[in-house]
C-alpha cells in the first residue's frame, strides 16, 4: 500500500512501513544523523535526526517515526535545526573538541608533521578517525564555533588489553552502531551498554576483554563507529586511505572479497568489499593482511647461501645460478614443493615448469600431508562442493568439525541466518566450539571417536528406522538422524578440523555415503586457500613411489624449509618471507604477495576469484610465476614468456588437464622414511607455510601453538 | 460458579462472626511496611504475650496501611459489641497498658486513643474523636484504599467479604463491553503519571489484532519517597489482582503480568499468597467459573532502575533484555511483550477497577472534576506535620492537601515538589492549583505517580533541585543524548552554583540544556528530568540569583554561600546550641545572649536544629557591614 505524505513541501508517495528517514534518503533529501546505520535497525539514541510533524508537540527522531499518510514533516525548520545544535554541542561537551571548534583548525593540519606517538587521542589531529568522523563533519556542517556547555573529559582508561583494535570509550558517543552491529548482524554478544545516566557505557559484559568475553575479532564494530573510540592498531596513525583496490582473501577456501585500504603504495587496512556483496570478513582477513604483507622481513632481494655465509646476488646472477643447478642435476633429482596458498597461475607454471624445464615428475603440495589419506575421497566429494549462499536453502545443516571462533566466522554467522530463518543447527565437534550454544543438537564425541558418530549417522538414515539406542550419544545420533531424513534440504558442512582429522579417509567415505543417502547438499571449507586450484592443475599428484629422500636440487615454493634434510640438497628458496631455519645451501628468492600480483584463485566451491596487485612488492621481489618463467628462458626452454598473469591464466582455462594427472597415490608418500612429506605437516591458520602466530603478534593470542 | 457463592457466602459468614460481631476482642494492628518499619512487630509481639499473660482470648487482625504514616504504629481494639478504637504511635510499653486497661478494667484509655470508627453517640460519650473526622483524613475520600487498614490483606475471604470479585462478577455477566463502556464513562485516566485515558488503552488492547495477548500491571514504583503502589499492595492485594483479571478478560489476554520492584518483599510475598488464593477459588487458570475464559498471573521481580518504570523499558526487561526505553510507536497495545499486544496500566489504575465495574462508570463521576473524574492516592512527605498514604478527589487544591491534610509546616512553608523526581518544584503562590492532570501541566510539573514532598524554609532550592537532577542522572538508562548528557550538565551547573561559583550565564545554560532535553529526549524521563530546575528556575528565580549573584544561600544549607549570627532579640540564653556545636564556636554565659564565632563554624546546623527560638539565622556573608540586611532578615 502506498502512502502520501510531504516532505519539505514535496509531496512523496512512499511503501506503508518506510520510516521518515528512509523516505528522505531516496529522495534526496538529506537529514543528519549520528546513530543510523544502513543495515542496522533503527535505534533512536543520538536525536540527531529530528524532525517537525505537523499536528506533534515534540519533535520526534525521522529513523523510528514510521511514515503515516497526509503527515507533514519539515526537516530542516529553524526549529529543528536549533535542536540539533544544540545536541551536537551537549556531544561535544563530552568529547575532546577543542580541535573542532578551534579557529586555527585550518592551517593545523600542514602543521601536524610529528610523529605521533600518544596512546591517547587528546585532540582531532591526532585521532585515528581524523578526516573521517561524523563529527567533523556534522560541526562543518552546522558550523558550530563554541560549544557553549563546560567540557567534561571522562577520564576512562585506554583499553589496549585485546589484540587488533584499542578503545577509547572518552571519545564515544553511545550510537551503539557497535552494539547492534555485534548483536544483529553477527549473533554475537560481545557488546552491551553498561552503567546508566552518566556512567553508561559501550562494554563487554562484567567488563571482561573481548577474548575473555567470546569476540572473533570479526571488526565490524570498528568500521561501523563514527568516531575514534575504535582503532585498529596497526591502522591508527595512518590516517584516511588515498584508494581501494578489491581482491580476495588468500587466508582461506572461502574466497571472502575484500577492499585493500591504500596509501602510499602500502596497504594499511582490508575491509570487506560491500559493493561486491560481502558484508563481514573473519579476523584473518579484517586484521592479518596489513601485517602479513608488510611484515618487515619481507624478502626484497635475491639471496645466494653457501657454507661461507649468504651474499645478495642480481636477479641475473640468481636466475643463472639456478638454471645452472637444474640443468647439471640428475634425471628425477629435482623436486618442487608448492604450496596450495598460490595463485592458479603460479601453480599452473609450477607444473608446467617442473615436467617441462626441470623434466621431473616431482611436483608435491603440502596440502597432500596435511589431508593425507583422505585426499583421493577429498577430490571426488570436490565435484559435489556447493558455495555457502546454499545455507539459505537449507532446513537442516550437519557441521563437521567446523569452528568458527577465529576463522571462517562468515560461515558462523551465514549458520546462525540460517538457524533464524528455521534451519535446525547440528554439530559435531568433540570440543567447545563457536556453535556450542547455537546448535540445536551438538554430538559430541570423545576426541578421536568422531568417526564412530558419523558410522552410526549412516547406518541409521541406511536403516531408516528408529531403534533402541543405549548410549546418550547413540540416541542423539538417532534423533539427528530423522531430523535428516524427513528434512527437505539437509547441508553438510565439513570443516577444516574434519577435513584433516587423522581418521579423515574412514570419515571422508562416511560423509561420502551420508551424502548419497540423504541427498544433502555439500559444503567443504578446507583451510588452505586455493585447494581446488591445486586439484585442478594436477599439482596435487603425480603418481609415483619413488621416494624424494635423496634429492639434489629441492624447490621450495611458498613452503618453508623441513627441518630435516638428510640428503643435504641445493635448495632454491622462493617465499615471500626469510626461511625459518638456516640453508646450508641455496637460493632465496623473494616473491610478491598476493597483493602484489594479478592472479586467480578457485574458491571452496570451485569458483574463480581474482586478485589484484593494489601495491608494488617490496624491493626486486617478483611473482612466483614470473620467477619460474626466467628460470625456465634461462635454461632455454620454449612457452615461458608471458608477459602478464592474464597470458598465463587463458593458457591455464583452455588446457585439459587428463585424468591420470589427477592420480594420487598417497599411501605410498605417508610411509615412514619414505619422503620429506612425513617432516612436512603443515599448520593451520598459516600463511605460504608460516603459522600466522609466528608473523601476527595478535594471532600468537589466537591460535595457541 | 456455584462452587464461588459458596466461598462467598462462607467469607461473608466469616467476616460476620469474627470481625463485626466477634464474641471475642478484635486488636488490629497495621503491619505494612510502613507500620513495620515503625515497630509494629515488636508490638506485635508484646500483643501476644500480654494477652497470654492476661489470659485473654483476643483475635489479632493484621491489617494494611490506613494512611497516617506519622502516627504508625497503629494499633486498634474492637471490644465484643463496642466499635474500633484507633491508638497511635504505639510502643510495646503503650500497647500492654492499653490492653490491660481495655481487656481487664473495661477502660478505653481514652487519652490515649487517636479516634474511632463508631457513631457520634460513642464520640459524645467517650469524648474520643471519629477517627475520620481527624483533620488529616476529614478531606480524604476512600475509593481504592476503601479496604486498607480494613481486611487482613493474607486473608482472601476478608476481601471477598468486601464485595470482592463482585466487580469481575458483573463483568463476565455483562460482557467486555460493559466493562469498556463503565471504564468510559467512569474517565479514568492513567494512574502512572502520564493520564492517558484507560478506556483507550484498553480498547486499543482490545481491537489489536493476536492471538495472545497480556496485560501488566506496572508496580515499580521508583520514584524516592513514593510509596502508593506498595501500600496498595500491601494492604489490600485482591483489589489490583481483581483488576488485573477484569482487564485480563476485556481486552482478551490469557496471561497477566505483575512486574513489582524486588525491594517490596512483602507485596510481592502478599501478591504470590493471593494469587494461591485466588487459584484456590477457581479465579485462576483454565475455563474461569465456567465462563470459557482462560487466564493466569506471574510475578516479575524487577532489579530496581527508576527507568523500568517507562513502559517500554518494563516490557524490555520482561523480555530478559536490558531495561531500556524505545521509541512509541509501536505502543504497547500493538506491540508489546514479546511482539504480542500487550496493556499496561499502573497498580492504582488496575486498583481502581472493580470498584468502577462494581458501581458503574457514573458512580465514579462523584468524585473529582470533569475531564479529572476520580480519586488519586498520594504518599505525602517531606516537612508536613501529617505524612502519609493519602486519597484526595481529583480537583482538590495543592494548599488543601499541604495545609489541611497535611497539617502545614512548623516552619513556614517554602514549596512541595509534585510529580515525583520528573515533576515541577511548586512554591506559596502556586498553592491553589487544583491537581489535574492539566493544571499541573501548566505549573511545569506532572501529574507522576503520586509522590508530594513538602518543603518548608529549610530547604534550599538550588540544592533541592541538585538532588533531583541527581536521581535523574544516575537513573537514566543513558541512551539518548539529551538525557545521558543534558542532566549532567545540569548537576554541574548547579554545583558550581552551590559552591557559589555561579555565573549569571549558567542560568542560560541551565535553561538551555532543560529545553533540548525537554524537546528531543526519547522517552519521558529524559523528557521530564529538567522540571525540577525549569519550574524552581521560575518560581524561585529570586533564590537562585541571591545565589549567584550574592553568593548567599538563606536557607542556609549551601555550605560556605552563609554565615550564622546568633540574633541577640531572640536569644535567651538558654546555652542549647553551646552544648550540641562540635566546633565550639558559641559561646555565652546563662541567659546571657550567646555569640558564634564564624571562623569556627563548620556549619554544620546543629545549634539551627536545636534552637527553639529561631535565634541562629543565616545570614550573607557581608550582613555585619549591611544592616539593613540584618533588619530585612528580621522582619
Ligand atoms: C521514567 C519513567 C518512569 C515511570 N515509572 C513508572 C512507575 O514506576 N509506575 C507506573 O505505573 N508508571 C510509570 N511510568 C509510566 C509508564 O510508562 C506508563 O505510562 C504507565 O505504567 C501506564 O499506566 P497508566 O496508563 O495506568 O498510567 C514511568 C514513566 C517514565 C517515563
Ligand atoms: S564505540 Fe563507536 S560505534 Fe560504539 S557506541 Fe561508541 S561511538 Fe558508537
Ligand atoms: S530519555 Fe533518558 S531514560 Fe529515556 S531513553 Fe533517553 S537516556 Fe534513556
Ligand atoms: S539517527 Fe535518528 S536518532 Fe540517531
Amino acid at each position: 500500500m502506498s502512502l502520501q505524505i510531504t516532505i519539505d513541501g514535496r509531496s512523496l508517495s512512499v511503501e506503508k512501513g518506510q520510516t521518515l528517514l528512509q523516505v528522505a534518503r531516496e529522495n534526496g533529501i538529506d537529514i543528519p544523523t549520528l546513530c543510523d546505520f544502513p543495515g542496522l535497525p533503527s535505534h533512536g539514541s543520538c536525536r540527531m535526526c529530528v524532525v517537525e510533524i505537523e499536528g506533534r508537540s515534540n519533535t520526534p527522531t525521522a529513523c523510528t517515526t514510521l511514515a503515516e499518510d497526509g503527515m507533514v514533516v519539515q526537516t530542516n525548520s529553524p526549529i529543528v535545526q536549533a535542536q540539533r545544535i544544540e545536541l551536537l554541542k551537549l556531544l561535544l561537551s563530552e568529547h575532546t573538541s577543542s580541535c573542532l571548534i578551534c579557529t586555527e583548525k585550518s592551517h593545523c593540519d600542514e602543521c601536524m608533521v610529528t610523529l605521533r606517538k600518544a596512546g591517547v587521542t587528546t585532540g582531532c589531529r591526532s585521532c585515528s578517525m581524523d578526516g573521517a568522523c561524523a563529527l567533523q563533519d556534522l560541526v562543518e556542517r552546522f558550523g558550530i564555533t563554541e560549544i557553549g556547555y563546560p567540557v567534561r573529559y571522562r577520564m576512562l582508561p585506554v583499553q589496549k588489553q585485546d589484540p587488533f583494535f584499542d578503545r577509547d570509550y572518552n571519545l564515544c558517543i553511545l550510537c551503539e552502531r557497535c552494539v547492534r552491529v555485534c548483536e544483529e548482524n553477527h549473533f554475537s554478544s560481545t557488546l552491551t551498554l553498561a552503567g546508566r545516566g552518566t556512567d553508561a557505557i559501550v562494554s563487554t559484559a562484567f567488563g571482561r576483554t573481548h577474548i575473555e568475553a567470546g569476540c572473533s575479532f570479526c571488526g565490524a564494530c570498528v568500521e561501523v563507529c563514527p568516531t575514534g573510540t575504535l582503532s585498529e592498531k596497526t591502522r591508527k596513525w595512518d590516517g584516511k586511505p588515498e584508494r581501494e583496490v578489491s581482491t580476495t582473501c588468500p587466508l582461506c577456501s572461502l574466497g571472502c572479497q575484500i577492499d585493500l585500504l591504500v596509501k602510499n603504495d602500502m596497504v594499511i587496512g582490508s575491509l570487506p568489499a560491500h559493493a561486491s556483496g560481502s558484508d563481514m570478513l573473519c579476523v584473518k582477513g579484517r586484521f592479518g593482511i596489513t601485517e602479513l604483507v608488510n611484515h618487515p622481513t619481507r624478502l626484497g632481494h635475491p639471496i645466494a647461501v653457501n657454507r661461507e655465509g649468504s651474499l645478495p646476488v642480481s636477479w641475473e646472477q640468481a636466475i643463472e645460478a639456478a638454471a645452472e643447478k637444474i640443468s647439471s642435476c640428475a634425471p628425477g633429482k629435482y623436486g618442487m614443493l608448492i604450496s596450495a596458498d598460490c595463485s592458479n597461475e603460479t601453480l599452473y607454471v609450477a607444473r608446467k615448469f617442473v615436467r617441462e624445464a626441470a623434466r621431473s615428475n616431482h611436483l608435491r603440495t603440502s596440502s597432500t600431508a596435511l589431508y593425507g589419506d583422505g585426499l583421493p575421497v577429498l577430490q571426488r566429494l570436490y565435484g559435489l562442493a556447493q558455495p555457502l549462499s546454499v545455507l539459505s536453502e537449507a532446513d537442516i545443516i550437519l557441521c563437521l568439525g567446523f569452528d568458527g571462533t577465529y576463522a571462517q566466522s562468515v560461515v558462523d554467522v551465514g549458520l546462525h541466518r540460517a538457524k533464524k530463518h528455521g534451519a535446525k543447527l547440528v554439530t559435531l565437534n568433540a570440543n567447545e566450539h563457536s556453535l556450542s550454544k547455537a546448535a540445536d543438537e551438538w554430538l559430541r564425541p570423545e576426541p578421536g571417536e568422531e568417526a564412530d558418530v558419523i558410522e552410526m549417522l549412516v547406518e541409521n538414515t541406511r536403516m531408516g528406522e528408529q531403534q533402541n539406542r543405549l548410549s546418550p550419544i547413540a540416541s542423539q545420533a538417532q534423533r539427528v538422524s530423522d531430523m535428516l531424513l524427513k528434512s527437505r534440504q539437509a547441508i553438510i558442512l565439513l570443516g577444516p578440523a574434519f577435513l584433516t582429522h587423522p581418521d579423515n579417509l574412514f570419515l571422508l567415505k562416511a560423509v561420502e555415503r551420508l551424502v548419497a543417502q540423504t541427498a544433502a547438499q555439500l559444503i567443504i571449507l578446507p583451510d588452505s586457500a586455493n585447494l581446488a586450484g591445486a586439484f585442478r592443475t594436477g599439482i596435487i599428484t603425480p603418481a609415483t613411489t619413488a621416494g624424494l629422500q635423496d634429492l639434489e636440487v629441492l624447490h621450495l615454493v611458498g613452503e618453508t624449509v623441513p627441518p630435516h634434510l638428510p640428503d643435504q640438497p641445493f635448495i632454491l628458496y622462493q617465499n615471500i618471507y626469510p626461511p625459518r631455519r638456516d640453508l646450508p645451501a641455496g637460493l632465496i628468492l623473494p616473491a610478491a604477495a598476493f597483493t602484489e600480483e594479478d592472479g586467480t584463485f578457485l574458491d571452496h566451491a570451485g569458483r574463480t576469484r581474482s586478485i589484484q596487485r593494489a601495491v608494488p612488492a617490496p624491493g626486486e621481489a617478483l611473482p612466483s610465476w614470473q620467477i619460474l618463467c626466467r628460470i625456465a628462458r634461462k635454461l632455454g626452454v620454449a612457452g615461458f614468456d608471458y608477459e602478464n598473469a592474464a597470458q598465463v591464466r587463458a593458457e591455464y582455462e583452455t588446457t585439459g588437464f587428463t585424468g591420470a594427472d589427477f592420480a594420487i597415490s598417497v599411501p605410498g608418500l605417508l610411509q615412514p622414511g619414505l619422503d620429506v612429506f612425513q617432516w612436512v605437516r603443515r599448520e593451520d591458520h598459516a600463511y605460504m607455510g608460516f603459522p600466522l602466530g609466528t608473523l601476527v603478534a595478535g594471532f600468537r593470542r589466537l591460535y595457541p601453538e | 460458579m456455584n462452587r464461588f457463592n459458596s466461598y462467598r457466602e462462607e467469607a461473608l459468614q466469616k467476616w460476620d462472626s469474627q470481625m463485626v460481631h466477634s464474641e471475642i476482642p478484635v486488636i488490629y494492628l497495621g503491619t505494612a511496611s510502613c507500620g513495620i518499619a515503625a515497630g509494629a512487630l515488636d508490638v506485635l509481639g508484646t500483643i501476644q504475650q500480654t494477652l497470654t499473660e492476661l489470659g485473654q482470648p483476643a483475635r489479632i487482625v493484621q491489617v494494611g496501611c490506613i494512611g497516617p504514616c506519622y502516627l504508625e504504629p497503629i494499633m486498634d481494639i474492637a471490644m465484643p459489641g463496642g466499635p474500633r478504637v484507633s491508638y497511635t504511635n504505639v510502643t510495646p510499653q503503650k500497647a500492654k497498658r492499653i490492653l490491660q486497661a481495655n481487656l481487664t478494667e473495661g477502660d478505653l484509655a481514652p487519652k490515649m486513643a487517636k479516634g474511632h470508627f463508631g457513631d457520634e453517640a460513642f464520640s459524645s460519650k467517650t469524648g474520643i474523636p471519629k477517627f475520620f473526622d481527624l483533620p488529616m483524613l476529614k478531606p480524604q475520600v476512600r475509593v481504592i484504599l476503601k479496604n486498607c487498614g480494613f481486611i487482613d490483606p493474607e486473608d482472601g475471604d476478608h476481601y471477598l467479604a468486601q464485595d470482592g470479585y463482585a466487580g469481575f462478577l458483573k463483568v463476565l455477566e455483562a460482557g467486555p463491553q460493559y466493562a469498556l463502556e463503565a471504564l468510559k464513562e467512569s474517565g479514568l485516566r492513567g494512574r502512572g503519571g502520564a493520564g492517558f485515558p484507560a478506556f483507550k488503552k484498553w480498547e486499543l488492547a482490545r481491537s489489536a489484532a493476536g492471538e495472545q495477548k497480556y496485560v501488566v500491571c506496572n508496580a515499580d514504583e521508583g520514584d524516592p519517597g513514593a510509596f502508593m503502589n506498595r501500600a496498595l499492595i500491601e494492604s489490600d492485594p485482591h483489589a489490583v489482582l481483581e483488576g488485573l483479571l477484569i482487564a485480563g478478560y476485556t481486552v482478551g489476554a490469557s496471561q497477566g503480568i505483575i512486574y513489582v520492584r524486588a525491594e517490596y518483599p512483602l507485596a510481592v510475598k502478599r501478591l504470590r499468597k493471593a494469587i494461591g488464593q485466588m487459584r484456590s477459588y477457581g479465579l485462576l487458570g483454565d475455563d474461569i467459573l465456567g465462563s470459557g475464559f482462560s487466564f493466569d498471573i506471574n510475578i516479575k521481580e524487577g532489579a530496581g532502575a527508576f527507568v523500568c518504570g517507562e513502559e517500554t523499558a518494563l516490557i524490555a526487561s520482561l523480555e530478559g533484555k536490558r531495561g531500556m526505553p524505545r521509541p512509541r510507536p509501536p505502543f504497547p497495545s500493538d506491540s508489546g511483550y514479546n511482539g504480542c499486544p500487550t496493556l499496561i496500566n499502573n497498580t492504582e489504575t488496575f486498583g481502581t477497577v472493580p470498584a468502577i465495574m462494581r458501581n458503574g462508570g457514573e458512580w465514579y463521576q462523584q468524585f473529582g472534576v470533569p475531564g479529572n473524574y476520580g480519586t488519586k492516592t498520594f504518599s505525602l512527605v517531606g516537612k508536613v506535620k501529617h505524612t502519609g498514604l493519602i486519597e484526595v478527589p481529583l480537583g482538590t487544591s495543592l494548599r488543601q492537601v499541604v495545609e489541611e491534610v497535611g497539617g502545614g509546616t512548623e516552619l513556614p512553608f517554602k514549596a512541595v515538589q509534585t510529580g515525583g523526581p520528573l515533576g515541577g518544584c511548586l512554591g506559596a503562590s502556586q498553592l491553589d492549583t487544583p491537581i489535574t492532570y492539566e493544571a499541573m501541566r501548566d505549573q511545569g510539573s506532572i501529574m507522576g505517580s503520586g509522590g508530594l514532598i513538602v518543603m518548608d524554609e529549610s530547604t534550599c532550592i538550588v540544592d533541592m533541585a541538585r538532588y533531583f537532577i541527581g536521581f535523574a542522572l544516575r537513573e537514566s538508562c543513558g541512551n539518548c543524548t539529551p538525557c545521558r548528557i543534558g542532566t549532567r550538565v545540569l548537576i554541574d551547573r548547579l554545583e558550581k552554583i552551590i559552591r557559589g561559583e555561579g555565573e549569571p550565564h549558567d542560568l542560560e545554560v541551565m535553561r538551555k540544556a532543560a529545553d533540548t532535553m525537554v524537546k528531543t529526549s526519547l522517552c519521558g524521563l529524559g523528557q521530564a528530568a529538567s522540571n525540577p530546575v525549569t519550574s524552581s528556575l521560575n518560581f524561585f528565580a529570586a533564590e537562585y540569583e541571591s545565589h549567584v549573584h550574592d553568593h548567599y544561600c538563606q536557607a542556609g544549607v549551601c555550605k560556605g554561600l552563609f554565615q550564622y549570627v546568633i540574633l541577640a532579640e531572640r536569644c535567651n540564653g538558654c546555652g542549647l546550641c553551646v552544648k550540641v556545636c562540635p566546633a565550639n564556636a558559641i559561646a555565652g554565659k546563662l541567659r546571657e545572649t550567646h555569640t558564634l564565632d564564624a571562623n569556627l563554624c563548620t556549619q554544620c546546623h546543629a545549634c539551627v536544629e536545636v534552637c527553639t527560638k529561631q535565634a541562629i539565622l543565616s545570614l550573607p556573608l557581608s550582613a555585619e557591614q549591611d544592616h539593613l540586611l540584618l533588619s530585612e532578615a528580621l522582619q
